[in-house]
């Protein structure tokens, strides 16, 4: 056994395929140090990856594009320039009461380099009022000298503690959208009719340059330099208080890149590796040992032993598994081990017991293990000191190029939807990428990635398995 | 003239271990309607002897030639084409070792059978399957065994539709490749009187392949014993079964056991030598009884030799020895590695006086025919190591060294 | 005589094993008791479509119309055996999946809108089996021709090169391709449509132009299928051919002076038929399955992408009819390649396997 291992390893195939395995293995054991299984559990969650953008390329993709593209920022309060407070008290004077008002101004500015518009913008202010709403007032200046005063609003109550302004959330988005139209048509660069039927994008018609092009999505002309966000606050008591947080969000990110719910694909991808892995040999290893022992035991015992194995073998090839397993995971929902134990009880018999079987009828002709019954040997002793051990290389070989059918076919039903609905196997990541179109909107690298690291794990067992083949079938070999 | 003669006919083929010399020069001729029988251990090259013949080569042949004239021409200058057409089958053809196997599963017996009519002659199939179920009747089998595929018939039967359809483009010389040795004694005896009423009805000449000795005193005329890829006895059956002259063919007639008899039959032990690495000088040498020093050796054994010393002695100065192979071929050296501070010279000149004080004990320093001290090295020569000529006449010739005058003088001395 | 006993041997087989996968999807899908509910939802619907348009029932009062309408439910329910313990329940619903009586998609609609699941499947069977069929024809012929060339020049860069390639394709499964192919042929390069399996709008049915549509369509697919297949064609036939080459019967061949091509054609190949055929059939059988995902991916409306949306709209009786069918086409393959089989290797009619 030792021996077919190195012979195997001599040859090229089975060297790639062993590094390939390894590199493997060593991922495996290095990610949860990476990103440790709490992360794994936020990645049917939704509040961790709140900060990431979405649908965002790979940081290095923009080699390819040769923008420098934008990365997410966020501007805690801390960094917002405190222009000034002021907390005063305003007499009574009929007919108007006493009034306490605070008033805050806070802005931020930044520098805009990047060659791309930001993929989305975040306000976020949180405004602690006692019991009045307070009016708060969002406004944006451009390099281009323009300022225009995004929205003016009233603090909510039942919000008291945080209200947000995402551009494409909530109820702010048509007034902010409105502003923006009305800036737009007093710079009367753009086309009026183009005014009221475009849609606006705020991440870039904000940072777009004042000409005909710039209500046009992502097509517009990028305008660089400082840009401030400020925000007035006007409230009814003195100890009203304001923090906020500006984000801007890029276009990549990481080393995969995002998805629809802005996880860090990486995440995903390098948890992928030990759970295909793991599912794989164990499914492979538990189905082949089972499927050998069954053909050893037909191909020994022979007689209605046999044919009853031979039988189920033929049916077990007839049954359609995978509509089977569709329906079973449909129904039923298992989850990623009981998900292995219905694929082991569609796998007892197959086609390794019939290769086994035949391997066993063969050495069953052997001298010695005539020799071995002649001494009184019970079969049940030569079966499993003497043959058992003559058939561990193949099976080895057979475990090896077995582990990449399980691989898919947890990547199919993972595809399908189907898989754990937890864990982020790399077919689940294939299939969500699919059915939010990824293909369409060219988001190639929620695809590729994910299918790379499939198609190199397959590719790792089969040098391997082909390797052993080649030894055990000296056929095979070069003279 | 003879049928088939053979000249110096040459077979290596490639191997990761090295080349395979399965077929070393040999030569022999068979006249028509007689039989050579080519005698010998499994893995001494009588298989390839006759692929050879036939240029059934692998995909890893390395060497291949020599001369082999049919009735006089000589086919190893026609094309492969060429060889095809007019050879195969038709001027030689072959009854294969297993011939069970050498029938193709899927097709029926009178088919195969008449194949070679359509393919060579270009008949009909129906008047090919005609001459195909008279074909089977001259082996002494039913017309309907033509409609019946190989699997269904018992070894036997299996058999003879190998040996009419080796007879049916009636060809000069018919190969026969161990035809029996896979039935029971009942069947081989019925088998070997077929082919000798077939040859005396047809003429035709067989090359006889078997390990079997006895079996072939049935047929042979003149009979070439192989060893390890070359022929060391060649002669007619009348002298070499009553006088073998070669010590492997005493040893072969003598293993034969005798129903009636006295003595306990004779075995030869080791194994037939692997064709990647044949002994030098006379290939049996290493198992033969007789054999003595001018025979051949083994440069390993004089490595051993001088490796062993440079272990025990005292203060050796050997501080490595290894055999090396130069050009040309069989030529083998000794590198001997001096300690430090040993100068090559003075190794030298101990290990001259080393060989002349030890040659006694050991006839294997005979192979030694001089030292020689380089600048950092001593390099031992060792004499060529010569396979014997075959020695004696027309009648009988066998290659060993005993036979000849040198060898008689050495063996004197 | 042997070659229809063995034959129908192997009918008897396949047909037990057929009933007893429905068998098992059967038990598999009412375990919840999900069929049964299809079934009554679907009684209680046709009912009360049949008594909208009774006379009698609307002249009714309301208790009366209600006491009618659950005797004849129950009566109906009692009828359809639905009151009946589970296995013989399942023992009903499996001959009605063996006789293809297979009830009415919940959400699912046929192209003339027809709910019956037999005319949903019915309309997109014929594409799946034209593609698969010629897909998986071209990716053997491709494979085996490939497998002789490597043969005949073993051991050579060529040969090691085309091996390696071949056995690292073949795993994967051909919807991984497909989205790249798609990714890289469709939407980058625009060489062939991105998916589904006529244009939009459609050419006239039945002309010349709606065939050539079809065909266009069908290419990318094909060819993502010759791609993932060929590998296992090239390999096996590649060692097959080798191992055949070794064999006495070819030597003995070649000795008798057929020339090569007649000893490749008539010995080695038909030697190398049966073991070919075997491999057909376990290639063709991981391709029914593997259709699923990859009609999917090219929006390729055959049963496979049924599968997929039917599972998307979980509409079980769809789901459970396609299993079934799924079981059928298996048994079918199954049975056409033994009989091929059969044919190419006389020694099976003889020997027990």
């Amino acid at each position: 056994m030792k021996a077919a291992f190195r012979e195997a390893l001599r040859m090229k195939s089975g060297l790639v395929g062993l590094v390939i395995l390894a590199s493997l293995i060593i991922v495996a054991i290095i990610v949860p140090f990476y990103a440790p299984y709490d992360v794994v559990k936020n990645w049917s969650s939704y509040d961790p990856w709140q900060d990431n953008p979405r649908y965002a390329a790979p940081e290095w993709s923009e080699i390819f594009s040769g923008k420098h593209e934008p990365r997410t920022t966020f501007y805690e309060n801390a960094s917002f320039v405190r222009e000034y407070v002021v907390r005063g008290y305003i007499p009574p004077r009929p007919p108007n009461p006493a009034l306490n008002y605070t008033q805050i101004r806070i802005s931020k500015s930044f520098y805009w380099s990047a060659d791309d518009f930001p993929s989305e913008l975040s306000i976020a202010i949180n405004a602690t009022f006692p019991f009045q709403s307070p009016s708060v007032t969002i406004s944006f200046s451009r390099p281009d000298g323009q300022n225009l005063t995004l929205l003016t609003y009233a603090a909510k109550n039942e919000s008291r503690n945080q209200t947000t302004v995402v551009t494409q959330k909530v109820d702010y988005v048509h007034d902010i959208e409105r502003s923006i139209r009305a800036w737009v048509a007093r710079e009367g660069v753009v086309n009026s009719s183009r005014i009221t039927t475009a849609s606006i994008f705020p991440q870039t018609v904000l940072f777009a340059q004042n000409d005909s092009a710039q209500l046009e999505g992502r097509r517009a002309h990028l305008l660089k330099g400082t840009y401030q966000l400020s925000i007035d606050y006007f409230g009814f008591s003195q100890r009203d208080e304001l923090s906020a947080r500006f984000g801007i969000y890029g276009t990549v990110f990481g080393l995969a890149g995002t998805d629809d719910k802005r996880r860090d694909l990486l995440t995903g991808l390098l948890w992928g590796a030990p759970i295909a892995l793991a599912f794989g040999v164990a499914a492979g290893g538990v189905v082949v040992l089972i499927q050998t022992l069954l053909g050893a035991l037909g191909g020994w015992y022979g007689g209605p032993i046999d044919e009853f194995i031979q039988r189920a073998a033929d049916f077990y090839l007839v049954i359609p598994t995978l509509p089977i397993l569709i329906l079973v995971s449909l129904f039923y929902r298992p989850g990623i081990f009981a998900l292995l134990f219905y694929l082991v009880a569609f796998g007892i018999v197959g086609s390794t017991t019939k290769v086994v079987r035949s391997i066993v009828l063969q050495i069953k002709e052997e001298q010695f293990i005539e020799a071995a019954q002649s001494y009184g040997a019970s079969r049940g002793r030569i079966l499993f000191r003497y043959i058992i051990p003559r058939i561990m290389p193949y099976t080895f070989a057979l475990v090896a190029l077995s582990v990449p059918a399980f691989i898919f076919v947890e990547a199919s039903l993972s595809f399908l939807g189907l898989g754990d609905p937890v864990l982020p196997t790399w077919g689940a990541i294939i299939g969500e990428a699919y059915t939010q179109g990824a293909l369409f909107y060219g988001w190639w690298w929620w695809i590729i990635f994910p299918s790379a690291g499939i198609i190199y794990t397959t590719i790792g067992f089969a040098l391997l398995g082909y390797a052993f083949d080649k030894v055990l079938n000296p056929r095979l070999r070069e003279e | 003239m003879p049928a088939l003669e053979v000249q110096n006919l040459r077979y290596h083929y490639r191997t990761r271990r090295g080349p395979v010399r399965a077929v070393d020069d040999i030569s022999f001729s068979v006249e028509p309607g007689k039989t050579i029988a080519i005698v010998g251990e499994s893995g001494c090259g009588k298989t390839s002897t006759a692929n050879a013949i036939l240029r059934l080569l692998p995909r890893n042949v390395e060497e291949y030639e020599g001369k082999v004239l049919l009735d006089g021409q000589d086919v190893m200058q026609y094309s492969n084409e060429e060889f095809r057409q007019k050879v195969r089958w038709r001027g030689i053809s072959m009854v294969f070792q297993g011939a069970m196997n050498s029938l193709s599963p899927t097709t029926r017996c009178g088919l195969q059978i008449a194949e070679p009519l359509i393919v060579h002659y270009d008949l009909e199939r129906e008047e090919a399957l005609a001459a195909a179920r008279e074909g089977l009747k001259g082996v002494g089998l039913s017309e309907d065994v033509a409609k019946r595929f190989p699997h269904e018939l018992s070894g036997g039967m299996k058999q003879r539709v190998v040996i009419a359809m080796a007879l049916v483009l009636k060809p000069k010389v018919v190969i026969l490749d161990e035809p029996t040795s896979a039935l029971d004694v009942m069947t081989q005896a019925n088998i070997i009187n077929l082919l000798k009423n077939l040859q005396r009805d047809v003429r035709l000449a067989y090359i006889f392949i078997t390990h079997d000795l006895g079996l072939a005193s049935e047929l042979a005329d003149d009979v070439a014993i192989m060893y390890a890829g070359k022929i060391i006895e060649i002669g007619t059956a009348a002298r070499i079964y009553p006088s073998p002259q070669h010590p492997y063919t005493q040893k072969l007639i003598h293993s034969v056991p005798l129903l009636r008899g006295e003595s306990a039959p004779d075995f030869i032990p080791g194994a037939p030598p692997d064709l990647t690495s044949v002994p030098l000088g006379c290939r049996f040498h290493p198992r033969c009884p007789v054999s003595f020093k001018i025979c051949g050796w083994s440069a390993s054994d004089l490595e051993s030799f001088f490796a062993l010393r440079a272990r025990t002695e005292a203060d050796p100065g050997i501080q490595k020895v290894s055999a090396k192979k130069f050009e040309p071929k069989d030529s083998w050296k000794l590198v001997v590695t001096p300690k430090e501070g040993v100068a090559p010279a003075d190794l030298a000149a101990e290990i001259q006086s080393l060989i002349a004080f030890e040659v006694a004990k050991h006839p294997v320093l005979r192979a030694v025919e001089k030292v020689h001290a380089g600048t950092s090295r001593v390099l031992i020569t060792l004499y060529e190591a010569r396979a014997p000529e075959l020695t004696g006449d027309n009648g009988q010739r066998a290659s060993c060294w005993l036979l000849t005058e040198e060898g008689k003088q050495y063996a004197a001395a | 005589m042997g070659l229809a006993r063995h034959l129908a041997k192997r009918a008897i087989f396949l047909a037990l094993t057929l009933v007893i996968a429905i068998y098992i999807t059967v038990v598999i899908a009412n375990g919840g008791g999900l069929i049964d509910n299809i079934l009554k939802a679907q009684i209680e619907y046709d009912l009360r479509q049949s008594l909208n348009n009774n006379q009698q029932y609307n002249d009714m009062n309301k208790t009366d119309q209600d006491a009618y309408f659950n005797k004849t439910y129950n009566a109906l329910l009692e009828a359809r055996g639905l009151n009946q313990p589970f296995l013989s329940k399942s023992f009903h619903y499996t001959i009605d999946a063996l006789t293809l009586n297979l009830g009415r998609a919940q959400y699912i609609q046929a192209n003339d809108g027809s709910f019956a699941v037999a005319d949903i499947i019915g309309e997109r069977l014929p594409r799946t089996l034209t593609l698969f069929t010629m897909a998986n024809v071209i990716g053997a012929v491709f494979g085996i021709w490939l497998g002789l060339w490597m043969a005949r020049k073993a051991l050579s860069a060529f040969d090691r090169g085309l091996t390696v390639l071949s056995v690292t394709t073949f795993i994967v499964p051909p919807w991984v391709y497909g989205i790249f192919f798609i990714l890289l042929f469709g939407y980058q390069l625009h060489i062939f449509p991105t998916g589904g399996w006529i244009g939009v709008p459609a050419p006239p049915s039945g002309t010349f132009a709606w065939y050539a549509d079809v065909l266009y369509h069908m290419l990318l697919p094909m060819l993502t299928f010759a791609f993932a297949t060929f590998g296992s064609w090239s390999y096996t036939t590649r060692n097959l051919v080798l191992q055949i080459m070794d064999e006495d019967f070819v030597t003995a061949a070649r000795a008798k002076g057929l020339p090569e091509q007649t000893v490749l054609t008539k010995y080695v190949l038909r030697a190398a038929s049966p073991p070919i055929v075997t491999s057909l059939a376990l290639t063709l059988i991981a391709a029914w399955q593997g259709a699923i995902i990859t009609e999917t991916v090219f929006n390729y409306q055959g049963i496979g992408q049924l599968f997929f949306n039917a599972i998307g709209q979980f509409d079980a009786p769809v789901v459970i009819a396609l299993t079934a069918i799924y079981a059928f086409l298996l048994v079918i393959t199954v049975f056409i390649l033994d009989l091929v089989y059969s044919l190419l290797d006389p020694r099976i009619r003889a020997l027990r396997r």
